[in-house]
């Protein structure tokens, strides 16, 4: 480990070349993570591939408040959780990618259920155009008679 | 239009990178009712909602709703149920030949989303009323004689994944010291088994008493120091779970007013026999004796009703909120921050003045999994 680090800290650098100095503590709230440094195949730095600097600071973030906060009340985080993944789509979905593939579990779950919250109460209609409007085009035609099958009421 | 919109979003978003167990996790975590609309909003979504893994996840995740039925026969919607989602106060209405086969005066129980329709000449149902499936059973008798009483619960044991009903049969002759016959039926197994005289059975039903694979009751037996009974579906035996400290023999006499529950996942004891203040128990070990915790003290309420009626307490709601019903027609909701009752209302409740409630988690576990080997009806929608 390199003499400029303090005990107990890893570096993460992100899938564009960006670094970020963390508590080992944070870090290995991630599965993936706790698993390499517990086999001892970490070096001082660890690559995050498939996760940008942007996506991966808001991780950071996400597991520093969690590791923080544990004394906490459980409100305030839950406060914290559902104005953290309060974001865009795009954003959205690049942290499922980032919290599935490093195995952050809470993070996951605070995710999942933002896009869970997202979807509730919707229509079908909506629901394709919402999270599946790229299929519009399969929809229409290899779906067509699926479509027919659910013209039925389920109501 | 249309086409441009979307074409645009194909460049923003990449949802479709989403693996199938992420958006498993995602629609795990929805209602019944938009589950529904998910079904038809794509095959992939479709074969992963009908998938048992999905069943078992969502099951864990949903919350309990409240199954009531109406009380009265000649009521036009007496063969209707009615389940509410008490957190987001959603319902969803079943209906005889829709969702069930028929429904006339059985009583009805409800396990992981299957319903158990069972009364004394009809023969015994076991639905899903979400997948509209139903198998019929075997009708039992015991000795071919007609029993005097027969009360039917149905279970789940979670360790062999199996479902059952059990029944017993209360003949007069062993009324005095309390007895009664049982047999069993495993679906999927497809006949009765005779179990013989069985040390306890089933009195008084409670809204919700089925927690670590075993249903629980009360007995009021003056004299017989076991107070919490239960019936353990997967080893198939009768046990006396320990009381809280406070609720042993010499409390027996007040014993009308307690009542058995499952409150936070933990089974309970709500003490309702005190006119000034009511006690709620939590055993957070199940089975250990010392774990029973006292967590709330409910006194000195406003907006509580008279002494005598009878509350039930059902659920414990995200934001700490006791929910409760009163007198088997009234829910009530009461805020310890606050420390006050007030009455909830729900659409179409008010007007049937009495019902019986039981809990009831609306789920796609299907009976095609459950009952492999059983001759499955589908009701046409």
């Amino acid at each position: 480990m390199s003499s400029s680090l303090e005990k107990n800290m890893l570096i993460l650098r992100s899938s564009d070349g960006e670094e970020f100095i963390v508590p080992e503590v944070v870090a290995v709230m991630s599965k993936a993570i706790k698993n390499m440094v517990e086999d001892e195949c970490a070096s001082n730095t660890i690559p995050v591939p498939n996760v940008d600097a942007n996506i991966l600071a808001m991780v950071i973030e996400f597991c520093k408040k969690h590791d923080e906060s544990e004394a906490e009340a459980a409100s305030d985080l839950k406060t914290f959780d559902s104005e953290f993944v309060n974001r865009g789509q795009e954003a959205l979905y690049d942290l499922i990618t980032a919290a599935n593939f490093r195995d952050v579990k809470e993070l996951l779950d605070a995710l999942c259920q933002n896009v869970a919250e997202m979807i509730k109460g919707k229509s079908v209609h909506h629901i394709r155009i919402q999270f599946l409007g790229y299929q519009l085009f399969e929809i229409l035609t290899s779906n067509f008679i699926w479509n027919i099958w659910c013209d039925r009421d389920f109501d | 239009m249309m086409n441009q919109i979307i074409w645009k979003k194909k460049k923003q978003y990449t949802p479709e990178k989403l693996p199938t167990q992420i958006i498993v996790e995602i629609l795990s975590r929805l209602p019944i009712k938009t589950l529904f609309h998910c079904l038809l909003v794509c095959k992939d979504w479709f074969f992963s909602i009908s998938d048992p893994y999905f069943a078992k996840l969502h099951l864990s995740r949903s919350p309990i709703s409240l199954l009531i039925k109406p009380i009265y026969r000649n009521h036009p919607e007496s063969t209707q149920l009615r389940s509410i989602d008490l957190q987001c106060e959603t319902q969803l209405k079943f209906s005889s030949k829709i969702n069930f086969p028929i429904l006339e005066h059985q009583t009805v129980t409800s396990c992981n989303g299957l319903l158990c329709l069972s009364c004394i000449s009809n023969p015994i149902y076991v639905c899903n009323p979400i997948l509209g499936e139903y198998i019929t059973l075997p009708i039992s008798t015991y000795d071919g004689k007609q029993p005097h009483r027969t009360i039917t619960a149905f279970g789940f044991s979670p360790l062999t994944n199996q479902y059952k009903v059990i029944q017993f049969f209360v003949y007069r002759v062993f009324d005095p010291i309390n007895q009664a016959k049982a047999m069993i039926y495993t679906i999927g197994e497809g006949s009765w088994r005779d179990i013989g005289i069985v040390p306890y059975y089933l009195i008084n039903r409670s809204v919700n008493s089925f927690v670590n694979g075993a249903l629980h009751w009360l007995t009021f037996t003056q004299n017989s120091p076991d107070f919490i009974r239960c019936f353990d579906f997967g080893s198939e035996q009768f046990r006396v779970v320990p009381e809280p400290p406070e609720c042993g023999l010499p409390r027996k006499n007040f014993m009308g007013f307690v009542r058995v529950g499952v409150l936070r996942d933990s089974l309970s004891i709500s003490d309702f026999s005190n006119p000034f203040h009511w006690d709620i128990w939590i055993m957070k070990d199940y089975g250990i004796k010392e774990s029973w915790s006292k967590e709330f003290v409910i006194g000195n309420v406003t907006g509580m009703r008279g002494y005598g009626d009878y509350y039930e307490t059902i659920m414990i709601l995200k934001n700490g909120e006791i929910l409760m019903l009163v007198n088997k027609g009234v829910l009530v909701l009461y805020s310890p921050k606050e420390g006050r009752v007030e009455k909830l209302n729900i659409d179409g409740i008010n007007i049937n003045p009495a019902f019986y409630g039981t809990a009831h988690m609306p789920s796609f576990v299907s009976l095609k999994d459950v009952a492999k080997g059983e001759s499955l009806k589908k009701l046409s929608r």
